[in-house]
């Protein structure tokens, strides 16, 4: 590879078209790097809207977000490579070695700053544990979703959704729209998993039972699935003796949960957060280790695209800033330090605060829904820093606030952001 | 006495809205901001909704194009629509924002591209 590159970006779904437009629209030299044979990731298949709202102030939908953000990345040089699959990301003393495979044979690159974007996985059947015959005719939501949208298929005739997640609501509506019956959705939890609009216009508009408090069990069928036992559950997801129903079907959709895609970092040895399964990032999205960015659901599962591609743009300046300045890596961690979720908080990102730099976006989830929530962010000595109430969260929805870093005192040793009910 | 969910905001207020007790006077209660009793309003006589689907290309290689009204259409329409767009066979290529049928079903609306086909 001959072409001198600054920063490398792995994906070019929606985290990775920001990182490069931002990272080139800073002076970087961009090369991004997609292992489909064209751009968009996920967005290409996302054809209902409700995407953009705080981006560009429309709904659209996915495929129009990602056209959009194609366009503002053809006006810049950066250099795309599609059908190119990373096999190997290593250190090097002034930055990374990345190789790659395509079909026009591999690539070698060395790069001072690598930003991945990688996005997330479905969690399938074997992970959540179902029981039974293993037949055919078990998809998850997104693999449903990808046949009918983009591959002109059906799953199945008569379908069975577990998990009231977003996707799993989208797909009830798609499902039905194109003929499909779709008998119910299954939510393990008390409550929907999923946005009170999908409820209303997934599955409300079409007549389709929400059921709550209840799993599948057991999976019947021995080529192709036949049916499944549903049961009722206790607060503590256990099954309740005697509520269980055998519902005839020959499709079982799964929307159980996504899962950030970090393999390719296993040799590098990034701390990974426990709470996001994603990599610990400070608020330039740089992981712990020098040059490496993180963004999008890579880095933790998003809601909103608009917000993945907020995460893109950071990561894709920071990285441009990295490479340009010849930052010594030693100056870019004094002064940073760890943030702390306490309370009723699900989890919180950024993780680390670097005091040098610039004024962080947190995004947070609360564990549980509450009318009325107190959040504050206070230093090691219990000393406010900052805080304000909220109405109505609930965990599927994911909330964003930003803070100004000379906030925080120089000599701060931790941050702890703290989530509580405020009284009614 | 019909009870609605209102989406316009996470609160998601259930909003009861019954008839009054002159014609066209209706009763809503439950909802925490005017813009909730437009929604339910609105909901309640004449829902809208946007659809969102694909048609057929002659493609074999992308044999799907995403497609969406240009603005919401009545709720009773969506699978009408569906009905008519399952007679649709996209031929050229298309970005983003293309007609692909006017006034789409004469409800005021067109039915565009939502994707981008490079007619392969």
């Amino acid at each position: 590879m001959n072409d001198i590159f600054d920063v490398a970006v792995i994906g070019g779904g929606p985290a990775g078209i920001a990182a490069a437009v931002a990272a080139s629209g800073r002076g970087a030299r961009v090369a991004l790097f997609e292992r489909e044979g064209q751009l968009g990731g996920i967005l290409k298949q996302c054809i209902h809207d409700g995407f953009g709202l705080f981006k560009f102030g429309e709904s659209i939908t996915g495929p129009e977000y990602g056209y959009r953000y194609q366009q503002m990345m053809r006006n810049l040089p950066v250099k795309i490579f599609t059908s190119t699959f990373l096999t190997e990301l290593r250190r090097r003393e002034n930055g990374f070695i990345l190789k790659f495979v395509s079909p026009q044979g591999t690539l070698e690159l060395e790069v001072p700053a690598v930003i991945t974007a990688t996005g997330c996985r479905e969690r399938s059947g074997r992970q959540v544990f179902l029981h039974g015959d293993r037949p055919s005719g078990i998809f998850t939501a997104g693999q449903a979703q990808g046949f009918v949208n983009l591959y002109n298929a059906l799953p199945g005739r008569r379908c069975v959704i577990l998990g009231s997640g977003d996707i799993g609501l989208i797909m009830a509506r798609r499902l039905t729209l194109e003929g499909v019956k779709v008998e119910g959705v299954y939510e393990i939890k008390s409550e929907p998993s999923g946005l009170t609009r999908n409820i209303v216009q997934c599955l409300e508009d079409f007549s389709i039972p929400l059921h709550l408090s209840t799993t599948v069990r057991e999976i019947h069928g021995r080529r192709r699935i036949e049916a499944v036992t549903v049961c009722r559950v206790d607060e503590k997801m256990r099954e309740i003796p005697g509520f269980s129903r055998r519902i005839e079907c020959d499709t079982l959709i799964l929307s159980v949960g996504l899962i950030p895609e970090n393999e390719i970092l296993d040799s590098l040895d990034v701390f990974i957060d426990p709470d996001t399964h994603g990599p610990r990032v400070n608020q330039d999205q740089m992981t712990g280790i020098p040059g490496l960015f993180t963004c999008g659901n890579a880095q933790h599962v998003n809601d909103l695209v608009d917000y993945v591609s907020e995460s893109g743009e950071i990561a894709g300046r920071a990285a441009a800033e990295y490479s340009g300045t010849g930052n010594h890596p030693v100056n870019m961690f004094s002064g940073s330090i760890p943030v702390e979720s306490t309370g009723e908080l699900l989890y919180q990102v950024p993780g680390i605060i670097n005091l040098k730099g610039r004024d962080p976006v947190f995004y947070f989830r609360t564990r549980r829904t509450m009318k009325r929530g107190e959040l504050s962010l206070s230093d090691e000595s219990g000393r406010i820093l900052y805080s304000r109430r909220y109405t109505f969260l609930r965990p599927p929805e994911m909330e964003r606030f930003t803070l100004s870093v000379s906030a925080i005192p120089e000599n701060t040793k931790k941050l702890i952001l703290n989530l509580k009910e405020a009284g009614l | 006495m019909k009870r609605i969910t209102c989406i316009l905001c996470p609160r998601g207020c259930s909003v009861e809205c019954s008839p009054g007790l002159e014609g066209d006077d209706y009763r809503i209660r439950g909802n925490s901001c005017p813009k909730g009793a437009d929604y339910v309003l609105e909901e309640m006589l004449k829902p809208m909704r946007m659809l969102t689907t694909t048609v057929s290309t002659i493609s074999t290689i992308h044999p799907r194009l995403p497609v969406r009204t240009s603005g919401k259409i009545p709720r009773e329409m969506i699978f009408p629509a569906m009905k008519a767009i399952r007679k649709i066979m996209v031929e050229k290529p298309a970005v983003p924002g293309d007609v692909v049928v006017e006034d789409f079903l004469e409800l005021g609306i067109d039915l565009i591209s939502s994707g981008v086909w490079n007619g392969c």
